[in-house]
Parts: C-alpha cells; structure tokens; sequence
C-alpha cells in the first residue's frame, strides 16, 4: 500500500505532489487546493505549477533551490491543507456537437469490438453523461474529464499516432476528451467536434475550465461542416 | 529606423526562441523556449542581450537571412555552415554585420540546432508573454517562413568581437552519455527492467521533434505491463515509457500532462545535449541523484555567466589606420576599437 500523499521526485528541478491514485473529485480538489495556496504565498518563486487528476507538479528554479529544500517546504503545507473551492460560474454544463464515426472517428470500429458493444449504444452511452473536467492538459484547451461509463472503457493505442485531427473526440483507459489543435496523441477517436476549445483572444485562453461539465450531443457532417 | 531581417529563405524548421512561455501551463500551453538552452544564453551574453531575449533557432539549416541596417549578431550551439557574404562565421564570437548582408546557414557539420541572437533581440509580437513559437499548436506561430520581416530590438551596448573565456562547446559526438534522475513513476519498473535501462545504447528514431524525441533499444516494460496511468503532469526532459517499451524523451514543446509511465527526467545539462543529435545518434543513459544533477548545473551555467566576456585580440602590425582606431587581427577577422569585422583572406 501507498500512503497519500506522497512526494515524487520529477528530476533535477521539479517535484509532483501525489495526492492519490484514481479519479476522484476529492483527490483532484486537493491538488488545487496546494496550487493556490502556492500561489498565494511568496516564500518561494516557483517557474511552473501544473496540475492534474491526482498530481501537483512544481518545477523550481534549479540555482536559487536544491530539491531537499523545497521537498521539506512542500512537506509542511501538505499538512495544513484546506480543501478547494472551486470558484463560482464553474458548474455551467458546455454543450459540444460530435460527428462519430468514419473519418471523423477513426477508432470507432476497434472501440466498439473491445467494448463488444454496437457503434450507435457506443454513442449514445459516450452521450448520456455529462463530464466533470478534471484538468486541461496535453495540449492547449485539452479537457481532462471525468465519469465514463465503464461499458465504454478501452485502451490507449499502443504506439501513439503522430498527427491527429483538431477537435478529434477521444477514449484513453476510463477517461474521454476532446483534442483542441492538431498534435500526435495516443487516444481512440471516436468523433470529431466543429468548436474551438481553445483562443488566444480571449482569457483565459481554454473554452472549458476544470470544475465545469461538459456533454456530447451527435450531430451529422453537414451539422459539422455548417458550424465550423 | 528600426533594424529588420528578412527571411529570404526559411528551410524546414527556423523559429522564434526566448526562455519560454509560463503561466499557462494550467490551460494545456506548453512551455516551448530554446531547446538548447546553453547555446540560447551564449549566443545572447555575447551581444549583450537580456537573458530572455529572443533569438531565432536554426534546425538543419537551409537558411537565408538579409540585414537591413548595421547589426551585431552571435551564433552558438551546432555548426551549421553558417557564412555572411560567402565569408565563414566563427561560433561563439559576436562580430559586425553591415547593412545589407546575407547570412547563410547551410547544412549540419556538427549538432544540428544554431542558435543565432542580434543585439537588441527579435522583437515580434509577444503571445501570453513570449515569443516563442509552439510548432503544433501555433501559438505565436507554427514557424518562420520565407519573405516574413523580423523587427529588430534596440541595444545600448553595440560592441562585437567578443567571447567568453575559456569558453568552448563539445559536440563530437560519439556515444553520448545523458544523466537520469530517476522519478515520478519509477516504482512500476522492476529493478531487471531498470537495469536493462541503463545498460545498452539508443539510437535517436528519425520521428523525432521539438515536442519529442522517440528512442530505438531495448524495449522497456512495467512490472504489469500497463502502460496506462491517470495522466499527470510532465515537463522538458521528462522519460516516458509507451505500451511499445521504447522511450520517448520530452522536448521544449511537450504536452502539460501525459498517460505514459515516466521511468524518470533528464538531468538539465543533458538536455542541451539531446537537442543537438540527429537521427541515428546514440545514447547511453546512467543514474544521477537530484543533488548531483543540480552541481553539475552550477558549474556549466557558471562557466557561462561568472566567465569573463572577453576580445580576443592579437595585435599585430598589419595595419595601422589612425591613432583613434585599434586594429588587430585574428585568423579571418578584423577587431576595431568597437567591432569586429570577417573579411576573405585573399
């Protein structure tokens, strides 16, 4: 067994702080409760902070620290953590159009004989539930989301493809998301959304921010088409 | 006027480089920066840029830039044939760069990433506080293109011929030897495994990229043989490990988070290394602790920020042109009071 939470060591300037081992929301809650109480004191001057399902990252710069100084730091404030409160306006539900299945979803033939279920069951349980977003991560605007069916879990492709299509809908182990641009990436596709996750244009940058929900609704490739 | 380059030519792979993009790595956007950060701070130190300025990053060369205005610039990391009006640079070394020159950067002769900083730095547009490019994303570009015109900065300090004492960059490479600190999820890794790790070379895979570089050997695989995890985060250097045992070390454009098991990070010297081979180069990894990693660190980044800057100038009787005016001479290079100059030896 593994006591929580525990310290890893993420090379020569950086730890992660692993709060558990599964998706929970109260596992994630308590990585954001570290990251902003870091961010909210001024001891150290921490380079990065990137959090996810169970993990805190904290890169540090590497002359003005060594890492058992700032292993002892974060140790302290593991033990006085007050549990996070997401922010308000972050429950809404976004609505995000799919086209599944053909060239839009690639992997959905391979889904649907590992889960050993049809293509439209396959839609319409990868619909019936509505996300919590876990994190952003992987890619700009990547949402993280939470509480998939089980009936629809399925592994990683083995060796990661090197290009993926924007707004590709994916499936990874127990997890579904969305790829907001271009990039290599290992997941399922299953489908393909017309909506920009992500603008520069706007701050924060991300279309869905962790603590909101996200929902899939199946639409036709002339929908797709006419809302891109 | 402002000085300007354009880019007549901008082969596979030119882009914007400064220290990075941070801040937002809680919203999926990767960090990017130099992937050679040594040569990254050589090549601004010697023009007497900011520590972040930014600097284009040559991969592979193919590369034709004009000057419009007098500039001073510095090239550092791999040697890529770099030569101004047909006239060989020397690396490492800022000179003078009249109004109207071309510099060319041909072909790999050693590593294959120049760096190459102009006094006063590359002053594009800055997107979420750099500018540097992320190549898939696009963020502050994909990468430069041919007919773009980069704005150039303005310096106080407009000096060239310098260097930095007892300076000097290894890249010849046989075998590289990368330092590996082990971590994040070591403990899904037998002990045999490990050892198989650090026991044969890899060879650098051809599909490799600023966002990743993928590695040929031995096959690694976790004690389970799962190769899923609940995505957590990664950074520049992290080492993971994918369902087909063979390793992927991150680049400056990694993603935030990943779903591989890392076996560990690069030690930081190392990655300086890494971003300088080519398909087919070999490496061998070996463990090192944290603390160690972090001493060797010191000392390579004290070589190039307590060193002194330095010109390197043989005087000598050539030419004398005026009491105003120091000349000397060092192989295909003309030192002024305040210059430097190449010129063809006849």
């Amino acid at each position: 067994m593994v006591d929580y939470p525990r310290i890893l060591n993420s090379g020569d300037s950086a730890i992660s702080v692993e709060f558990g081992n599964k998706i929970d929301i109260d596992i994630n809650l308590k990585v954001y409760a570290l990251k902003s109480l870091l961010e909210s004191d001024n001891s150290f001057k921490f380079l990065s902070l990137i959090p996810s399902y169970c993990s805190l990252l904290i890169e540090y710069d590497i002359v003005l620290y060594s890492h058992s100084q700032i292993k002892e730091y974060i140790n302290n404030k593991i033990n006085i953590l007050n549990p996070y409160k997401p922010k308000k306006n972050q429950n809404q539900v976004i609505k995000i159009p799919v086209v599944y299945g053909k060239d839009f979803g690639p992997d959905i033939d391979y889904v649907s004989s590992y889960t050993k279920l049809t293509i439209s069951d396959l839609i319409s349980i990868h619909t019936s539930k509505e996300y919590y977003v876990y994190m952003i991560g992987f890619s700009p605007g990547f949402p993280y989301l939470g509480g998939m069916d089980k009936r629809i879990f399925c592994p990683r492709l083995e060796t990661p493809r090197i290009k993926i299509h924007e707004g590709s809908v994916g499936i990874a182990g127990q997890q579904t998301g969305i790829y907001p641009s271009e990039s290599p990436g290992g997941w399922q596709i299953i489908g393909r959304t017309p909506l920009k996750l992500f603008n520069l244009n706007q701050n924060p940058p991300a279309l869905i921010l962790p603590g909101s929900y996200v929902k899939f609704y199946p639409i036709s490739e002339e929908e797709y088409f006419e809302k891109l | 006027m402002k000085n300007i380059i354009k880019v007549l030519k901008a082969g596979p792979m030119l882009l914007l480089q400064d220290s990075g993009r941070r801040g937002f790595e809680e919203y999926g956007v990767s960090i990017s920066g130099a992937a050679d950060t040594e040569a990254y701070n050589v090549s601004n130190r010697l023009v007497f840029n900011n520590e972040n300025d930014t600097v284009l990053e040559i991969f592979y060369g193919d590369v034709s830039l004009k000057f419009y205005g007098d500039n001073v610039i510095a090239i550092s990391g791999g040697d890529l044939g770099a030569e101004i009006n047909s006239i060989k640079c020397p690396l490492n070394m800022s000179f003078f760069v009249p109004d109207g020159s071309v510099l060319k950067f041909h072909y790999p002769l050693n590593g294959v990433r120049s760096y190459l900083a102009i006094s006063g730095g590359i002053e594009t547009k800055k997107i979420l506080g750099s500018r540097s490019m992320h190549v898939t994303s696009g963020i502050a570009g994909h990468k430069v293109k041919s007919g773009d015109i980069l704005p150039i900065g303005l310096n106080n300090k407009f000096k060239s011929g310098f260097t930095i004492k007892n300076y000097k960059r290894d890249l010849d490479f046989g075998i590289n030897n990368i330092g590996v600190v082990l971590g994040q999820q070591v403990d899904k890794f037998s002990s045999e495994m490990i050892e198989r790790f650090f026991k044969d070379k890899y060879i650098l895979s051809d599909k490799s990229d600023r966002q990743g570089l993928r590695l040929n050997g031995n096959k690694i695989f976790t004690i389970n043989n799962d190769h899923d995890i609940i995505s957590d985060p990664v950074i520049h250097g992290s080492i993971q490990i994918p369902g087909s045992g063979y390793p992927i070390i991150l680049m400056p454009d990694t993603q935030t988070t990943g779903g591989y098991p890392k076996i560990g990070n690069i030690g930081k010297i190392y990655l300086d290394v890494l971003a300088q081979l080519k398909a087919g180069d070999e490496i061998i990894f070996f463990p090192i602790s944290p603390k160690k990693s972090r001493e060797e660190y010191i000392i390579r980044r004290s070589l190039i920020y307590q060193s002194k800057i330095f010109r390197d100038i043989k005087l000598d009787d050539y030419m004398v042109n005026g009491k105003d005016i120091m000349i000397g001479m060092n192989d295909n290079i003309i030192f002024t009071e305040n210059h430097a100059f190449l010129f063809n030896l006849l």
